[in-house]
Order: C-alpha cells, then sequence, then structure tokens
C-alpha cells in the first residue's frame, strides 16, 4: 500500500517535470534526476510518460528556424553606419578644433566605417535588384531613424536602466 | 531570403567561456563598437543574428518583421554602446530581453488592431486547430503562436535556445517559480493542441 502511494506519488512528479523540463533528463533537477530515472527503470507508466514528452519534443523541433541572410546582414551594418542618432551624438564634436578624446574618436571612426559600408551597401544594392523588395527596405530605414530621431538619447538612456519593459501582471 | 533549418540538436550544457570571461569579452567589444569600429559591430551582428532572428520568428511567427525586429534590436544595441555597463549583464542576454520585449510589443500592437475583429487566444483556444496547416511545421507554428505571449517566451527561451532555467527568469526579469509555472502550462497547452500531430512519434510499447 505504502509502495502505491511512493508509485503514485513518483509518477505524479514525473509527469510535472517533464511538463516543466522536458523529456531530457540532462535538464531536469539533479536532486531529483536519480529518482526519476530509476522510476522508469521499474514503471511502465513512467516509460510511457517520457515518451509522450519525447513524442511532443519531435514536434516541437519542426518549428521553424531563420537563418540570416547577407544582405539582412548588410542592411543592419548600413542602417547602423547611417544612423541619426549616433551621428548627432558625434558630429558636432567634429567642428571643435584641437584633438581631444572625442575628435580622435571621430577621426577613427570615420575612417573605420567607409570600408564596411561600401561592402554593406554592395551586397545590399546585389538584394535589392535581386529580390525587388528595395521600396519597403528603403521605407523601414527611414522609419526607424524617424521614430529614433524623436526619442533621441533619453529614450536609449531608459534602455540601459530599465530595458524589461514588462508589466508585473505579465508574470505569470 | 531568409533560409528555414531544421533545429540543430540540442547540447546538453552551454559551451564556450565562463560568465566572467564572456563579460569581460563582450566589454571589449563593446567598447570598440562604441568607438564606431565597424569591423567590431559587424563581428557582433554575424556572432548573435542567428539567435535573434530565430527568437523573433517563434515569438511572431513571421519572417519578415523577424527581420525587422532584428534591426531594431541591433540599432538599439550601436546605440547603447556608449553606455555598455560591462559588469551589468552579458550582450546575450541583453539581445534576449531586448528581443523578447520588441517582439511582446509587436504581438501587443496587432493584438490592439485586431481586437475588435478576433477572439483573444488563449491556451485552450489552441486545442482545437482549425486552420488548413500542409504539414507538420504549420501545425507546430500555428500552435506556439496560439500560446499566451508569457509562456510562448519562456518556450522559446528555454526549450529553443536552450538557456538555463535561471537565465529564462533573467531574461524575462521573473522569479524561476514562475518561470517554471510558465513552462509547465505552455508544455500541457501544446500536448493538447498537438495531440494528433505527437501522438504519430510514440515508441512502440510493451503491452
Amino acid at each position: 500500500m505504502t509502495q502505491d502511494k511512493e508509485t503514485k506519488k513518483g509518477l505524479a512528479r514525473l509527469e510535472e517535470v517533464l511538463n516543466t523540463f522536458g523529456a531530457d533528463p540532462a535538464r531536469w533537477p539533479v536532486s531529483e534526476r536519480a529518482a526519476l530515472e530509476a522510476l522508469a527503470g521499474t514503471q511502465d507508466q513512467a516509460r510511457r510518460l517520457i515518451g509522450e514528452a519525447q513524442a511532443l519534443e519531435r514536434v516541437m523541433d519542426t518549428a521553424p528556424e531563420l537563418k540570416a541572410s547577407n544582405a539582412l546582414k548588410a542592411r543592419i551594418v548600413a542602417a547602423a553606419a547611417n544612423d541619426p542618432v549616433r551621428e548627432a551624438r558625434v558630429v558636432p564634436i567634429t567642428a571643435s578644433p584641437g584633438r581631444s578624446g572625442h575628435s580622435l574618436r571621430v577621426r577613427r571612426a570615420a575612417l573605420m566605417w567607409p570600408a564596411a559600408v561600401l561592402a554593406a551597401s554592395f551586397a545590399f544594392g546585389l538584394y535589392l535588384g535581386v529580390s525587388g523588395v528595395g521600396g519597403q527596405v528603403f521605407e523601414d530605414a527611414f522609419q526607424v531613424a524617424a521614430i529614433n530621431g524623436a526619442g533621441g538619447d533619453a529614450e536609449a538612456i531608459s534602455w540601459l536602466e530599465d530595458d524589461s519593459g514588462l508589466d508585473a501582471e505579465d508574470l505569470l | 531570403m531568409p533560409s528555414h533549418e531544421a533545429k540543430p540538436p540540442r547540447a546538453h550544457a552551454r559551451p564556450g567561456a565562463s560568465q566572467n570571461e564572456a563579460r569581460q569579452a563582450d566589454k571589449a567589444l563593446m567598447a570598440r563598437v562604441s568607438q564606431g569600429d565597424a569591423q567590431a559591430f559587424q563581428q557582433l551582428v554575424d556572432a548573435s543574428i542567428d539567435r535573434v532572428l530565430s527568437v523573433a520568428r517563434r515569438m511572431l511567427g513571421d519572417d519578415m518583421e523577424a527581420e525587422d525586429v532584428a534591426q531594431d534590436v541591433f540599432l538599439r544595441l550601436w546605440r547603447q554602446a556608449e553606455h555598455w555597463e560591462g559588469g551589468r549583464a552579458q550582450v546575450s542576454t541583453w539581445l534576449y530581453r531586448v528581443t523578447v520585449n520588441s517582439c511582446i510589443d509587436r504581438m501587443r500592437a496587432r493584438r490592439e488592431e485586431t481586437v475588435d475583429e478576433l477572439p483573444e487566444v488563449s491556451s485552450e483556444a489552441t486545442q482545437h486547430l482549425t486552420l488548413e496547416a500542409e504539414d507538420l511545421q504549420d501545425y507546430m507554428d500555428a500552435a506556439l503562436q496560439g500560446l499566451p505571449e508569457r509562456q510562448r517566451v519562456a518556450l522559446v527561451l528555454f526549450h529553443y535556445e536552450n538557456l538555463s532555467m535561471s537565465a529564462v527568469a533573467d531574461t524575462m526579469d521573473a522569479s524561476v517559480e514562475a518561470v517554471e509555472s510558465l513552462l509547465a502550462r505552455g508544455r500541457r497547452a501544446l500536448k493538447k493542441s498537438l495531440k494528433s500531430q505527437w501522438k504519430a512519434f510514440l515508441p512502440e510499447m510493451p503491452e
């Protein structure tokens, strides 16, 4: 009788662990792993639960995964190179005479970008030519620039300080 | 066009350097990015974009929107580089968090747009998928999109991104217990909504 109760309790816990952590025992809590695996060694019901969890994960693993195209990478690098927010933060300092740390930084940046931007633009141009989606892409790029131009530094800093952006009610 | 690929086998442990080493490497790379170093930025994009893109794709169920999220996230990173505090978080954690939040914003905007036309999707609703799915991947995609957003985030980060429970909790700004509850509810909902699909994969059991 006691044995049955224990087994029942173990099976209930196994089901809970499978729902939370999945079918891979390596991801189960270390403190419970051995006992749950032992249960699977003796109980058909435990093996059935694990089999179901494995089958579900085989289906879950068919969810599409994206790989970035070179065109997307080029689009991102180009957007950063032409970013009006970073530019606004840096450009005014170049107008001042002298060789402050900032102006050196700007000069260094100015030397670094052209090659990367040229390469990115070339790849981006090829992509636009082939795909014919240039209008939408340029529209997106300008939209991002316009939104961030309006937000300015205050927006950027608030992201740094609290980038969770989640409400307490969303926690569960 | 982006390419879809099957999910690679999951590693049991996160490979690579210790957290401290990773933070130091992040700090050095972000310092270069803050100087306007295009190569460093390109390096960051190359190293992280597939993760960002996959999370966004699984969250939103839309390739083009996922690409827009990726661009937005990296542009934010570019702007944040000057303010980066190496001790606070790894770049990867920051990227996951901003990606997830950006996706949630988009999902909420979508919901506001369609609230008059469609009932709110719940995990119960996913029990009866009515879409005309062509294959398993479509069913899975639809079931994932049918989950409440926080359950979806937890599953995407824990199952697909293979993050530890504490890393998921950190990214979601939630307790470990809350994440465990979200995962259990999410997986239960998927198990119900995809019953006829996963049953086909059941191993033979002795009578």
